[in-house]
């Protein structure tokens, strides 16, 4: 857990490590459209393949940034995995 | 008070509509009946909620059955509480037996349920009459429209003026309020549904914590994403019917706080509260339209009067990334077999037709650093929300675009300023939308508060006492 790494709670304001941003570069939305193209490309026009060139390269650019926020390693994902327990999904038999 | 408030570009008049407390009074003195005010709600979607777009199916089979055993009920002394007889609309992505389910789609036209979501179950047990099926951005707008016409209705048609947008995706629930056809409607939100509908149609719009309303039965387009809530003609009547639909989501983990903390407790003719500790987002106008700024002024001064305001700044995190990280990923996810299928081609807006196909090659780690980015701010957020009952900004820099507009190019000009949308979605915080004025073209203007998970109750009370003061809420388009 993130407290557990970072008592002070403070990672987003840079106490934590080092931030992990690169520039996306130009050619870094051509594997993820390759794989689309792979896919779909039967049935894009070269018009709906501009949009989706332009709808990866938005991801990317926001992925980015994302990376350049501080992480550390116990930093989990929001919304936890629950081990399922049908008695537990009516309330009653977790404790 | 109220006439500093009115100094602004007001249009409209102020039209002494029934709120929920007052049909509810009329109904159990006899003044009124079920059927009487089901019928007047038919009629009414069916002629101007048709004009506006803002309907997708007028159930009058459903009304009137409802309407009827709701009239039984009373009569016979089964009292169901304060919604009981009264009618209202849902967003068509919310299944309801006996109608069309469309979720806003071309493809989906003949798509119906056999079974009512959650929260139209939980109306149809306290004796609500559900009246319509209202309009949508198709799919919820989580292909990436570009554009007002983006549903199989059409575009979605402002009540105050039938050239300019009704926002979206809860379009048909933001004009059919605004224009007094229904008391109130269900909407949703994944990112600004709710809020921006509300705002643009100049109703007041209540979007619930992530969780405190089931998503049963509803279209999903984000599952962590996704949140229902009511739009209405005050704070006090989102309080009522909020209090109706919450209750615990199926779809969270055992032990989540999906009912927790007091609420809100409207009561007829209860005297709004005071002595609120609000915190107004730092440089949240920037950018705005004159008028739209003007009118978050001339709001902090009625604010002045019962609270005192204090200026905040949001952390410095990528909400809007995480967010629209988040989106992509769990859309494509949830509609990757309609994609595969290619029913996407009959979608009506051009650019939804390949929208999400960016999700499919979204790699694992950037939608889970989004979703560890989430964590962080949701506690940063929290940390700064804690002393507060809310934090105010304008809900929208710029009042409703012309119908014939791109959204894109509409809103670009509007820049960097701080928004709270991106971090109160990522984060799951609720918000309420309440009307502030008008301003250019003669749209109306919001103010949105937004408050700690689960604090409907504090943001909801701050509403009403602003409402107390003012009079935006109350004023209605010309018909």
């Amino acid at each position: 857990m993130a407290e557990e790494n970072d008592p002070s709670g403070d990672l987003a304001a840079g106490s934590g490590p080092e931030p992990v941003s690169t520039d996306p570069g130009p050619l870094a939305a051509e594997p993820q459209m390759a794989a689309i193209l792979a896919r779909f490309g039967g049935r894009l026009s070269p018009d709906q393949r501009t949009r989706v060139r332009a709808g990866i390269e938005g991801t990317v650019r926001m992925a980015t940034r994302l990376r350049a926020v501080p992480l550390g390693n116990g930093d989990e994902p929001a919304g936890a995995f629950v081990p399922y327990r049908a008695d537990a999904e009516s309330g009653s038999g977790r404790g | 008070m109220a006439e500093r408030a009115r100094s602004g570009a007001a249009t409209g008049d102020v039209v002494e509509l029934p709120d929920l407390f007052e049909l509810g009074r009329r109904l159990r003195a006899g003044e009124t009946t079920p059927t009487a005010l089901a019928e007047g709600a038919l009629r009414a979607l069916d002629g101007d909620g048709r004009r506006l777009n803002a309907v997708v199916t007028v159930t009058h089979e459903r009304a009137l059955a409802e309407a009827a055993a709701a009239e039984d009920d009373l009569a016979a002394g089964r009292d169901r509480g304060p919604l009981h007889g009264i009618p209202y609309g849902a967003k068509d992505l919310l299944a309801a037996a006996g109608a069309p389910t469309t979720w806003g789609a071309a493809p989906l036209r003949g798509q119906s349920f056999d079974h009512d979501a959650a929260v139209v179950a939980r109306l149809r047990d306290v004796g609500a009459v559900l009246a319509g099926k209202l309009a949508t951005v198709e799919l919820a707008g989580g292909f990436g429209y570009d554009q007002p016409d983006a549903a199989l209705t059409g575009p979605g048609r402002n009540a105050w003026d039938a050239g300019a947008w009704a926002g979206g995706s809860s379009s048909g629930s933001g004009a059919a309020v605004a224009a007094g056809l229904v008391p109130y409607a269900l909407g949703s939100e994944t990112w600004g549904s709710i809020t921006t509908p509300a705002a643009m149609n100049g109703v007041t719009g209540l979007r619930p914590t992530y969780g405190r309303v089931s998503r049963a039965g509803a279209m999903a387009l984000s599952w962590s994403m996704d949140k229902i809530g009511p739009l209405a003609r005050s704070a006090r009547d989102c309080a009522v019917v909020l209090a109706a639909i919450a209750g615990p989501d199926p779809s969270l983990p055992p032990g989540a706080p999906s009912d927790g903390g007091p609420r809100f407790p409207p009561s007829d003719g209860a005297a709004p509260a005071s002595g609120f500790r609000v915190a107004i987002l730092r440089g949240a106008a920037d950018g705005a339209q004159p008028a739209v700024a003007a009118n978050l002024a001339a709001a902090l001064e009625v604010l002045r009067e019962f609270a005192t305001l204090e200026d905040v700044t949001l952390p410095d995190l990528p909400f809007a990334e995480a967010a629209s990280i988040v989106i992509i990923a769990e859309g494509a996810a949830a509609f990757e077999d309609m994609i595969e299928r290619g029913e996407v081609a009959r979608l009506t807006a051009p650019e939804d037709r390949v929208g999400l196909l960016n999700g499919l090659a979204l790699p694992a780690v950037d939608y889970l650093r989004a979703l560890r980015i989430r964590r962080v701010a949701g506690r940063a957020l929290d940390a700064l929300l804690a002393p507060f009952d809310a934090v105010v900004a304008p809900t929208l820099l710029k009042v409703a675009p012309p119908l014939e507009m791109g959204l894109n190019e509409y809103f670009a000009d509007q820049g960097d300023a701080p928004r709270l949308g991106a971090a109160g979605n990522l984060c799951g915080l609720p918000a309420v939308t309440v009307p502030s004025g008008f301003g250019e073209r003669g749209l109306p203007t919001g103010l949105e508060l937004m408050g700690r998970a689960f604090a409907e109750d504090r943001i909801l009370a701050v509403a009403d006492a602003f409402q107390a003061r003012t009079d935006w809420h109350r004023r209605r388009p010309p018909r």
